[in-house]
């Protein structure tokens, strides 16, 4: 706001070298720590002086944050782990593949370089009243200046506003929850495991935070199941440019297919609510069936049932019930 | 109304700054600099070793004129820590040429005009250092993919690309690299 | 002029061939020095507080806290630099800092010099300004409308007028509502050019060094000093013109160095308020002072492409002439006159070729707002009505059933001509840029035939080389350039001249070679630094090429004579008989007695003395009209594009993927091929981001918070990446302009032009869909597809027979039952 920025203030730096040394500093210096995965979105908080933490705790030192590792029933992959690695895993792209183009439609090659997986899920939104430090419901404040009367909204919600209407920016968080991802996270007391779609959390449940992840807790691997490999995915992200930048909408779509029609699938879009949507109703309705052109339609009209415009953003319902429509069409 | 401050500002001092020696490997020397903990890369690059030839564009991470090769990944030294530089290798665009002369790409970006202004060009150079090292005879979609992070105000890229693929052929050995304009 | 006459490309040895540029490697090798890259002994940092509120009165400023903070070394404000300026002589309206009225969210109001970055922000959050807020003018309809029952932008000079306006012109050539009346057909819309900014990959960035003391005096006797700035500028000279009145520093005592520029695009063609502040923090501290802009601040610099709220009427007859035209436009100016007033001429008069008009009548008008100063941004006032005209042009050729590329020949001005507003018109190469663009991109069997989703768009435009008059009145020189030969044949170039990118240190340095007979390494080019180098107005308006090379021929062709003159002596032959060419002085009737050319250097400094000499241009004068106005849009040279863009439009999302762009360009004569293409190539990449994706925003008034820039960062304002730049093919058209440099015409900001209309004409070709407000970014051109649903024409067009009978289309196959 006409303040004179990118210089970072000083903080403390923790550099732990494993996951029970960074929970215990997390549980320590509680809402007082920052958690540095690739620390991207962090230096861009941190040079706006809008976040300011005191304690700065950096994963890059843990070890068993990093990796892809075969398990029993499918994958493991470490929440510290590069986009890049992701994208360029032989057993993400042949196995997963809609995993690794989630993660090539991220930011630019450097930023994919630096940034994980991990922060990637659990990043902050981007409206720009929050992002600029105005005193937001999210940002503790009482008033939404996104969604009053002439504000600027194009990139905001049109499903599941709740004060808040600012949209889950992840372009991998969809294509967790079309492969039914499941979330480890761990503070000093126990593990919890999520399934993708729980993870992510709307304004209803806390306006303050993307993730169910609370101070303390760390989000330190992300499982992907067996059941989904080698199914028909589909993956298409709609944004102003070609790189570096963030979707207006997505759609990751995994599809089971035998004899000509669709056993499973679970579809997920990202950039119309403030969490990445499931389209539940949609994927029941299409399981059974063909995929034909009818039904693609029939699944567009039906994922967009109750979506509400703000003042700039109406383009958005066409676009995600085309978008879904497209991926029904890819299905068999 | 008087213009607020945003919260904590005044609690800032470079004075209160916790300075770390940190261990860096630039271009194969290593230096051993004391920083404030906050620093980046790039700010240690550019005013504590005087590499001035990594460039601040924007400083967010957003045009990719600071990218330099960290362990031989184009990385935005703008929004990397400094101490997450330890023990790595740091590669600048003075660290391309040597003593025989300017790294193939750099003769071929000044033959075929890839720099106007020059201001993206040392980020453009690491990530196409990167790319050539992954991949010798890159094709346009592959360097286009390689360049999608670094911002080109002047030349509409196409210069850019012409440089790269002439640097591949001269590097493969296969052609000088005036060749392939 | 005889530089011309000789030069056929043959007789060439330099120019016209594909060079490294003198800079190259440099550049390529980090060695380059751009201004944050310098270092000074003892440098602090600078910093400038400003306003958080678009308009507002300065009730007070309190810096005594931020002046006592440990390490700020010296705390300005606007009252220490209580003298206004402006670019342009008649509109002065700004001080380096505001003295008693902000006017933009960012105007700055107070700066302070500290040992580092840190101290300097810690110590602006203790600066105290006390405001008292004002009613902001946003849109710039209610700024027009305003009645002064609040504050205007600025005070109004007379009572009764509306202070929000910077400028009105109102120009009328021919029978306009006539011949208006009178055509058989007529096109009519309104059109929205939404502000662009530059965005220089390099912020602004400036030094000052104040220096007291050392036996400068003032005009009085007093003991001063000297001022040095650096600065990213792309107009030293005005800087230091200006540098020497706001500060009330004898111009003499003012040295302004210009290390190399990491882009400009006329964002950094007048002084803003970092260099008036590091000169005066310098004087205050006695320390060298260092300001770098933050990306934020760029953004509030500003000085970008005016947002133009446009109407058009054009009229044609049935056998394809235009008959008359006629605009109403209101520029949206921001809180500054900036050039402005450059700006609501150029709207209208820089319209009247490649075409000819018969009638033209332009209503312009242009108003401050609340918001950053807009300027001049390469293609400087045309790029926006271009725009809108260009598309009236294909509204018309549909209209009149032909090919909208025929359309535009036969509206052809033609060369040795003047435009209807009494510009000159010399060489023009347009119809062979129509041909070139026409041939490259399989016009004539693609065009309305590709299909439904893709199609092809054409767009012509002109542009100046140069403004015929200095931003200043004076009659002296527009360029000038230094030469000077030593004994070791090497030839030094001083020049005052902007590198920004373009490459004219290489263009002079080639020239010195061509007319010399050196090699071209055996150049050095000084550059950048008023204390040594001549004057030369600056990069913008597209004059370096023109005036910069005209100059340096003359200065190469003066030591070329005494050089023949002397060898011819030595030799008993006619000067004009020895050559000097490939490092050696030749005899032309017997190229074996040769000599190196240093030996005829050598021989020549013994007959003549020291070799040296100075060069110059300034432009003709009879190249405009007389009306009031009529020397604005007058240039010595104008160059011609024409652009064939292809698209892809996906119906069910909205988005428009530029495939390629053909740019043919008449530059008069190519005097570095790859440098040429490169302007073409950048200048078309920049009009299609502008096409497709780059707006200049601002948030309207809610909770206050009115005037803010939406999206002050590389990531928020969108330029276009690798991946989203179409492919590009320059097609080089040379028409030899009778008085360029060998011929040589601009290259640098003409081929913008058409970008953006040829997509919007290639859009309807694709879909049926007319495009009239900018940016086609998915969100809006969605929004014109669904129109288009509703009103049952999202379809191809049909093909133009050319015989009055429009033809169904093979490929017009109905769209998608997408909504």
């Amino acid at each position: 706001m006409a303040i004179i920025r990118d210089m970072i203030p000083d903080f403390d730096l923790f550099q732990p070298a494993s996951v029970d040394d960074a929970l215990a500093l997390l549980a320590e210096h509680g809402r007082e720590a920052w958690v540095l995965a690739g620390g991207l979105d962090s230096y861009d908080w941190f040079k706006d002086r809008i976040k300011r933490p005191k304690v700065v705790v950096d994963l890059g030192g843990v070890a068993e944050l990093n990796g892809i590792r075969e398990v029993e029933g499918g994958l493991e992959i470490g929440a510290m782990t590069t986009l890049t690695e992701i994208v360029r895993d032989a057993r993400v792209r042949s196995q997963y593949p809609l995993l690794a183009d989630a993660a090539e439609h991220v930011a630019t090659p450097q930023i994919r370089n630096q940034g994980t997986l991990g922060g990637n899920a659990a990043q902050d939104t981007r409206c720009w009243y929050y992002r600029s430090g105005w005193p937001c419901y999210r940002a503790g404040g009482n008033t939404c200046y996104a969604s009053a009367p002439k504000a600027m909204n194009r990139e905001h919600c049109i499903i599941g506003r709740s004060r808040c209407v600012a949209v889950n920016p992840s372009d991998t968080a969809p294509a967790l929850i079309a492969l039914d991802a499941k979330m480890i996270v761990r503070n000093e007391r126990r593990p919890n495991v999520y399934d993708a779609e729980d993870f992510f959390i709307g304004p209803s449940t806390d306006i303050t935070r993307m993730t169910v992840m609370k101070p303390g807790d760390l989000l330190t691997q992300i499982h992907i199941p067996a059941a989904w490999a080698n199914a028909n995915f589909y993956y298409e992200k709609i944004r102003d440019r070609g790189s570096w930048d963030f979707q207006l909408v997505s759609v990751a779509a995994a599809f089971q297919v035998s004899g000509g029609t669709i056993s499973g699938a679970r579809i997920a879009v990202n950039g119309v609510a403030p969490y990445p949507l499931r389209l539940e109703a949609v994927e029941r309705m299409v399981i059974g069936t063909e995929g034909d052109e009818a039904v693609a339609t029939e699944a567009g009209e039906l994922s967009v049932l109750g979506a509400r415009p703000l003042r700039h953003n109406d383009y958005k319902i066409p676009m995600m019930r085309n978008l879904v429509r497209r991926a029904i069409r890819s299905a068999v | 109304m008087t213009l607020q401050p945003p919260a904590g500002l005044a609690t800032l001092s470079a004075m209160s700054s916790t300075s770390e020696i940190v261990r860096l490997t630039v271009n194969g020397d290593n230096h051993a600099v004391g920083v404030p903990t906050h620093f980046t890369l790039l700010e240690t690059l550019r005013y504590v070793l005087g590499l001035t030839g990594s460039k601040q564009g924007c400083d967010k991470g957003d045009c990719g004129a600071c990218t330099v090769l960290v362990d031989g990944q184009p990385t935005l030294a703008c929004l990397t820590p400094v101490w997450e530089a330890e023990g790595k290798q740091v590669l600048t665009v003075e660290g391309l040429a040597t003593v025989d002369g300017p790294h193939p790409l750099q003769d071929a970006f000044d033959v075929h005009g890839a720099a106007q202004c020059g201001f993206c060009t040392p980020g453009i150079l690491c990530s196409a250092a990167a790319l050539l090292q992954r991949s010798p005879r890159p094709t346009r979609v592959e360097i286009q993919e390689a360049l999608a992070g670094n911002l080109c105000r002047c030349t509409g890229y196409t210069k850019i690309y012409d440089a790269i693929e002439a640097a591949a052929v001269a590097q493969a050995g296969d052609g000088s690299s005036q060749a392939a304009g | 002029m005889s530089v011309n006459e000789r030069k056929s490309q043959s007789d060439l040895k330099l120019i016209g061939t594909s060079r490294r540029k003198i800079e190259g490697l440099d550049k390529s090798t980090g060695r380059a020095v751009y201004t944050d890259d310098i270092v000074l002994p003892g440098m602090l940092h600078g910093k400038i507080l400003r306003s958080p509120h678009p308009h507002a009165r300065i009730l007070s400023i309190d810096t005594s806290e931020a002046a006592a903070l440990p390490g700020v070394h010296g705390v300005i404000t606007g009252r220490d630099m209580p003298r206004v300026y402006g670019i342009i002589p008649w509109t002065p309206d700004e001080y380096p800092l505001c003295v008693d009225r902000v006017r933009y969210v960012g105007d700055g109001v107070a700066a302070v010099a500290a040992i580092d970055e840190d101290t300097a922000i810690r110590a602006l959050a203790l600066i105290r300004v006390e405001y008292e807020e004002l009613p902001a003018f946003l849109d710039p309809h209610a700024a027009l409308a305003a009645d002064g029952s609040s504050p205007y932008v600025h005070d109004a000079k007379k009572d009764g007028w509306n202070g929000n306006i910077t400028k009105r012109v109102h120009l009328e050539f021919g029978e306009v509502d006539g011949l208006m009346d009178a055509s058989d057909v007529l096109v009519e819309d309104n059109y929205f050019f939404e502000g662009t900014t530059h965005t220089p990959i390099e912020p602004h960035c400036a030094i000052g060094l104040w220096q007291a003391g050392g036996g400068f005096q003032d005009a009085d006797g007093a003991t001063t000093g000297k001022l040095t700035v650096w600065s990213s500028t792309q107009v030293p000279h005005y800087l230091h013109r200006e540098l020497s009145q706001v500060l009330g520093v004898d111009q003499a005592h003012v040295r302004v160095l210009q290390p190399l520029v990491g882009g400009a695009f006329g964002g950094k063609s007048e002084p803003f308020d970092l260099e008036f502040c590091v000169a005066k923090l310098s004087m205050v501290t006695g320390r060298p002072v260092k300001i770098l802009y933050t990306r934020e601040e760029v953004f509030y610099a500003h000085r970008g492409r005016h947002p133009f709220h446009m109407h058009y009427r054009t009229g044609a007859t049935t056998d394809g002439k235009l008959t008359s035209v006629d605009a109403k436009i209101l520029l949206d100016g921001g809180a500054y006159a900036s050039f402005g007033l450059v700006t609501a001429y150029y709207s209208g008069q820089l319209l009247c070729a490649p075409y000819a008009m018969p009638a033209y009548r332009f209503d312009s008008t242009r108003v401050y707002t609340n918001k950053p100063a807009c300027g001049p941004k390469r293609g400087h006032g045309s790029v926006q009505p271009r725009f809108a005209f260009e598309v009236q042009m294909d509204r018309l050729a549909e209209k009149l059933d032909l090919d909208p590329i025929e359309f535009r020949r036969r509206n052809f001005i033609g060369s040795d001509t003047r435009t209807i507003n009494e510009l000159r018109i010399t060489s023009n190469g347009f119809l062979e840029c129509l041909d070139a663009v026409e041939r490259a991109s399989g016009w004539r069997d693609r065009f309305r035939k590709l299909p439904f989703g893709r199609g092809l768009g054409i767009a012509g435009s002109t542009y100046i080389s140069g403004t015929n008059y200095p931003i200043y009145p004076n009659e002296m020189p527009q360029s000038a350039v230094q030469m000077q030969i030593d004994r070791s044949g090497r030839v030094a170039v001083f020049s005052g001249a902007s590198e920004i990118g373009q490459g004219c240190d290489s263009l002079v340095a080639s020239i010195a070679a061509e007319e010399l007979g050196v090699p071209l390494d055996y150049v050095r080019v000084m550059r950048g630094d008023t204390d040594f180098t001549p004057v030369d107005l600056g990069a913008y308006s597209s004059r370096v090429t023109f005036m910069l090379g005209n100059a340096a021929i003359d200065a190469a062709t003066k030591l070329r004579k005494m050089v023949q003159e002397a060898v011819a002596a030595k030799w008993e032959v006619n000067p004009t008989e020895v050559l000097l060419a490939g490092g050696m002085a030749m005899w032309s009737s017997d190229t074996e007695r040769q000599m190196p050319i240093k030996d005829a250097f050598n021989i020549a400094e013994s007959m003549f003395g020291a070799l040296g000499s100075m060069g110059s241009y300034n432009t003709p004068k009879d190249v405009h009209g007389e009306y009031r106005g009529a020397t604005i849009g007058a240039s010595p040279a104008y160059s011609f594009t024409a652009h064939v863009a292809e698209v892809e439009v996906d119906v069910e999302s909205g988005m428009v993927e530029v495939k390629k762009i053909w740019v043919a360009h008449d530059c008069g004569r190519a005097l570095n091929p790859i440098l040429v293409e490169g302007q073409m190539e950048g200048s078309a990449y920049m009009g299609f981001g502008e096409a497709l994706m780059e707006e200049q925003v601002y948030k309207d008034a809610d909770h206050g918070r009115a005037g803010l820039l939406n999206a002050p960062s590389l990531l928020d304002y969108r330029i276009p990446t690798s991946l989203d730049t179409p492919e590009l093919e320059a097609l080089i058209v040379e028409s030899i302009d009778p008085e360029g440099p060998y011929g040589a015409k601009e290259a640098g900001e003409g081929p913008l032009h058409p970008s953006i209309p040829a997509i919007a004409n290639a859009i309807y070709d694709a879909i049926g869909v007319r495009m009239t407000r900018l940016p086609f970014s998915a969100p809006s051109v969605w929004k014109k597809i669904a129109e288009a649903r509703t009103a049952d024409t999202l379809r191809k067009p049909l093909v133009p027979a050319g015989d009055g009978t429009l033809t169904d289309n093979p490929a017009r196959t109905a769209p998608a039952g997408a909504r």
